[in-house]
């Protein structure tokens, strides 16, 4: 007599493909997908919340403190411009005063941000950011630092329409293309639109207002949520063979931390950048940080949150606060109450491997500073 | 020294260990695994979606590389871990695929070996009890079973695969095989005395 389990098999042998393998195009899509793009603009990485292969599978390293110099004249349309709003930041920043706390800068920062007008953009637009990116990585062939690296992105001002980044690289210029999100449909690696299916998406105008709230407690609770979503896991050391250790996970803190740092990056809205400043000043655990240089070498005054072995920066000018970009750069791991596990082990969320050794206190993983952004009507044109 | 490495090689940890810093190295990982997730997945969700899922669970496994746990030689388990998961947001489909199945007519016994006939027209009057014993199964338990029945899955490999204790996986396939074997009564009684309650 016949087991079930062995009736349940037969049933089985009668449901399988008449051939043994996929089809070929199932293999070229899977080796296309694991192309590992040369560059990539890291702040882009979760547009939209879809998983995006730009993030995934990039261990970055620090390998040395870099100089970043960039044409001073590049720099003014963004540092310069707008006056310091006025309000107490003059005279904190003036003597020889303590230093402001985080709560302060931040709340300057909204202020600069709040008081910026909007510019004009329609829906079929693009919003164009100017930026520069310093990176360091770690490969088979060793630790490369690349960079500054000017980075140039289109995003579709309403979200619907595909945008573009152009990296400067060594030999010529990298071009990804962004899937928009249109007629509620995005491919589900936005990077790379061919080899991955569609889903269903939301649209995540870059300049108008939408998916982001534009309060500041909408726009915490809104981070929360995705740090919640997406959990994020780091390895604290790399053993021998180049096996990890073990990991942690990053606190919701520093996710929602790391994702207002993207919002930034990617949505230009004064009322969302405004809020996203004040929203900062909310988590627990963030702290100021004076002379702390950008990407493009503008020294500013910084809010930081350290987690992991890592300390995460949001730099600002010292006496207008406008928003200058953001760094990440090692720092010393402090394991002190964090749970390490030896694998994530979680269908959800990421995890960073390091290869090679944990950046040293200091060292620079990633910058990007802003340089400029404005609305244009195409994505490549330069305004 | 290269006869150690390449040695070393052959393990699928290894494959990943290299594909860690070198991610072209991942490729042998689908040269290995793609026919078995590939049946398994076409079992389970039809012809229609299963390239899908079989590629999406290779970039997953892919982008989850630098969290698969290197002493584990095998990759099968961790890889039928990544493809159930990537099946789980097409159950409602699945399950529709099952009821449709037990509803329709049974198919025609077709000409092969005589082994396989036979095996053939079990699994026909088999058929339709089986797929409303299958849709009717909570997802959960229905992974167990089906890694163990179609994915040949051992009972550790299926704890592995997804996260769980193995005294789970036994929970779950006894539930799931008691459903199994109810459906089946009808025609095949094949009660046995060895299982036992929940763990």
């Amino acid at each position: 007599m016949k087991s079930d389990l062995s009736i349940l098999e037969e049933f089985g042998a009668s449901l399988a493909p008449e051939r043994d393998h996929p089809p070929a195009e199932v293999r070229h899509r899977v080796m296309n997908g694991m192309r590992h793009p040369v560059r990539r603009p890291r702040l882009l990485s979760r547009l939209n919340g879809v998983r995006l292969a730009w993030r995934i599978g990039a261990p970055s390293v620090a390998a040395a403190a870099i100089a970043a110099a960039l044409v001073a004249g590049q720099m003014t349309d963004i540092a310069g411009g707008q006056p310091a709003p006025p309000g107490p930041g003059a005279k904190v920043e003036g003597g020889a005063a303590a230093l402001p706390d985080a709560g302060h800068v931040l709340l300057l920062a909204a202020q600069h941000a709040g008081a910026t007008p909007a510019m004009d953009a329609r829906s079929n637009q693009f919003l164009f950011i100017d930026s520069v990116e310093v990176e360091s990585k770690i490969d088979a062939r060793g630790t490369t630092v690349s960079g500054p690296l000017r980075t140039r992105t289109w995003l579709s001002v309403d979200g619907t329409r595909d945008g573009l980044v152009i990296q400067e690289a060594r030999r010529s210029p990298v071009r990804t293309h962004i899937d928009g999100c249109t007629n509620g449909r995005q491919a589900q690696t936005i990077d790379r639109p061919e080899t991955t299916p569609k889903v269903a998406c939301t649209p995540e105008p870059a300049y108008l207002p939408g998916r982001v709230p534009t309060d500041p407690a909408g726009l915490l609770a809104y981070a929360y949520k995705i740090a919640a979503a997406d959990p994020e896991w780091v390895s604290i050391s790399s053993g021998s063979g180049g096996k990890p250790t073990g990991f942690v996970r990053l606190s919701d803190d520093q996710r929602a931390f790391i994702e207002i740092a993207e919002i930034l990056y990617k949505n230009h809205l004064p009322a969302v950048q405004a809020a996203a400043f004040e929203a900062v000043g909310q988590i627990a655990g963030v702290q100021v940080r004076r002379n702390v240089a950008d990407a493009a070498g503008r020294v500013g005054v910084a809010v930081t949150r350290t987690e992991a072995g890592t300390r995460e920066e949001l730099v600002f000018d010292p006496t207008t606060y406008q928003y200058l970009g953001h760094n990440i750069i090692g720092a010393k791991l402090d394991l002190n109450g964090a749970q390490v596990v030896r694998s994530p082990n979680s269908s959800k969320g990421t995890a960073h491997f390091r290869l090679g050794p944990i950046p040293k206190p200091g060292e620079v993983i990633y910058k990007s500073a802003l340089l400029r952004i404005a609305i244009v009507n195409k994505a490549g044109q330069r305004p | 020294m290269a006869a150690v490495v390449k040695a070393a090689a052959d393990t699928d940890a290894a494959v990943i260990r290299a594909s860690l810093a070198d991610p072209d190295r991942f490729a042998p990982i689908y040269d290995r695994y793609a026919a078995m997730l590939y049946r398994y997945a076409y079992q389970r969700v039809g012809p229609e979606i299963a390239d899908d899922v079989v590629a999406e669970a290779f970039l997953a496994a892919f982008r989850g590389r630098a969290s698969y746990d290197l002493d584990r030689q095998d990759a099968r388990p961790w890889l039928f871990g990544i493809l159930t998961r990537e099946m789980a947001t097409h159950h409602r489909r699945e399950k529709a695929r099952y009821r449709a199945m037990s509803r329709s007519t049974q198919e025609t016994v077709q000409d092969g070996p005589a082994d396989q006939v036979a095996a053939r027209l079990v699994a026909d009057a088999a058929r339709g009890p089986l797929a409303a014993a299958l849709a009717g199964l909570a997802p959960g338990d229905r992974d167990v079973l089906l890694l163990v029945a179609w994915g040949q899955l051992s009972y550790d490999e299926v704890a592995d695969a997804l996260g769980i204790p193995q005294g789970t996986v036994g929970s779950r396939l006894n539930r799931a095989r008691r459903k199994v074997r109810k459906a089946l009564g009808d025609f095949d009684p094949t009660t046995t005395k060895e299982e036992n309650d929940e763990i």
